[in-house]
């Protein structure tokens, strides 16, 4: 898990990627300084539940990506069975290249994910 | 080579004490790779030792002038721009620079002249272009009776949450953005776009499902970006901003502009690359218009 997300990383402008469980808590995380993954976990989780309650009250399912912009940062999201993938990229940085980064990621992470369960003692993720 | 392995590589050499290995080229690299990462206190420390080494390079003083901004010592930003100004009068960086920093201290006219300047060395200096849109925005007299607040604070600071919609005669938008929500709502994919309030009070446009839930969509709307706007770790929503929401059922845009949200619901089959250009430009003349 986190070295796909360390391959992830590796694409130009990203500045961390993180796995948040639906609670918003991190499952996982590579992040470079400044940026603060359990702030941005905690604010993807909440705005997924909003984002939901938007998206089923626009007569759509379940919102499977989600992405927010500015001049000067980008920051992605895409739904996993066990929460969700999230990129914090440059503002300039491309989405093309970011989103099939992710998606690669998604991919690995998936195959990986039946054998990883989220041990709230501890705070962090248990390989079976 | 990697941004970061290239920033880690440049760093050991700093650390090393490997200051007189590090060009004049390479301190500005290391200082700008330093800033792009928020690490601003590094960079600055970069710049400083670099510059104490190589006066009189252009480069390093605009990248001082920067770090400075982005922290908010706009003094200080400025003496750094003036120093490379000073060295190349006509850097077309510097001169976008000083406008920059003349638009943020509220000197519109200045900041109108130099951005003027900056493109015309640079004519596809696109962030130029749009701050001198701002400044002459500014410049307007009409307009500017009604602004007292500088343009927003750099990026470090906490995003402020959405300012109120401005007011206007019957909450009505005018016949421009009436008639940039229809051609929106026109466009090959567009399902509809309801244009409303930072309170959530729908104005004008529909997604077409009826008044009511128009109105119960604007509410949740409007609180999913007050949310947006109060984490200071998501990208600013202030003054704009743009969400793209993509389920299996379609897709939904939300873009921020100066007290407005624009949402847009685009199907499913539409790619979004094709409509959101559109859908910026069409929430940025709504803002304009508000103002």
């Amino acid at each position: 898990m986190q070295s796909a997300l360390e391959q992830l990383n590796r694409t130009p402008g990203l500045l961390g990627s993180i796995i948040v469980a639906d609670d918003g808590l991190v499952i996982a995380r590579h992040v470079v300084r400044g940026v603060d993954a359990d702030a941005i976990a905690a604010t993807i989780s909440a705005l997924a539940r909003s984002v939901n309650a938007l998206s089923d009250r626009c007569g759509r399912a379940t919102v499977r990506a989600m992405t927010f912009e500015s001049d000067s940062r980008r920051v992605f999201a895409l739904r996993l069975r066990i929460g969700s993938l999230v990129a914090v990229a440059e503002g300039d940085a491309s989405v093309g290249l970011v989103r099939m980064a992710m998606r690669e990621a998604v991919a690995a992470i998936e195959e990986h994910a039946p054998s990883v369960r989220y041990d709230r003692a501890e705070d962090t993720p248990v390989h079976a | 080579m990697s941004r970061l392995l290239g920033l880690a590589t440049l760093g050991k050499r700093r650390r090393a004490g490997d200051a007189d290995g590090l060009g004049a080229p390479q301190f500005a690299e290391l200082a700008e790779s330093y800033r792009n990462k928020d690490l601003l206190e590094e960079a600055k420390a970069v710049c400083e030792q670099g510059l104490e080494a190589w006066p009189s390079y252009v480069s390093g003083h605009i990248v001082m002038a920067k770090v400075h901004r982005d922290s908010g010592a706009l003094e200080r930003a400025e003496i750094s721009a003036r120093k490379a100004l000073e060295l190349d009068p006509m850097n077309a960086v510097a001169l976008g620079l000083m406008g920059d920093i003349a638009l943020r201290c509220g000197r519109w006219e200045e900041a109108t002249r130099y951005l003027e300047q900056a493109l015309f060395f640079s004519p596809v200096d696109t962030h130029a272009a749009e701050l001198l849109k701002l400044a002459r925005q500014r410049t307007q007299p009409t307009v500017a009776a009604t602004l007292v607040q500088p343009p927003p604070a750099p990026e470090p600071a906490p995003a402020p949450p959405l300012p109120a919609a401005p007011p206007r005669a019957e909450s009505g938008p005018q016949s421009g953005t009436e008639k940039n929500l229809t051609a929106l709502r026109q466009m090959s994919g567009v399902e509809g776009a309801l244009l409303l309030t930072a309170e959530g009070l729908p104005v004008s446009g529909s997604l077409g499902k009826g008044n009511e839930a128009d109105e119960d969509i604007a509410a949740l709307a409007a609180g999913l970006v007050g949310e947006w706007a109060r984490s200071n770790q998501m990208p600013s929503c202030d003054p704009q901003g743009l969400a793209m929401l993509e389920a299996d059922g379609g897709q939904l845009v939300l873009a921020t502009t100066d007290g407005w949200i624009l949402l847009v619901a685009v199907s499913g089959h539409m790619r979004l690359g094709r409509v959101l250009g559109d859908i910026r430009r069409i929430a940025d003349q709504i803002g304009s218009a508000g103002n």
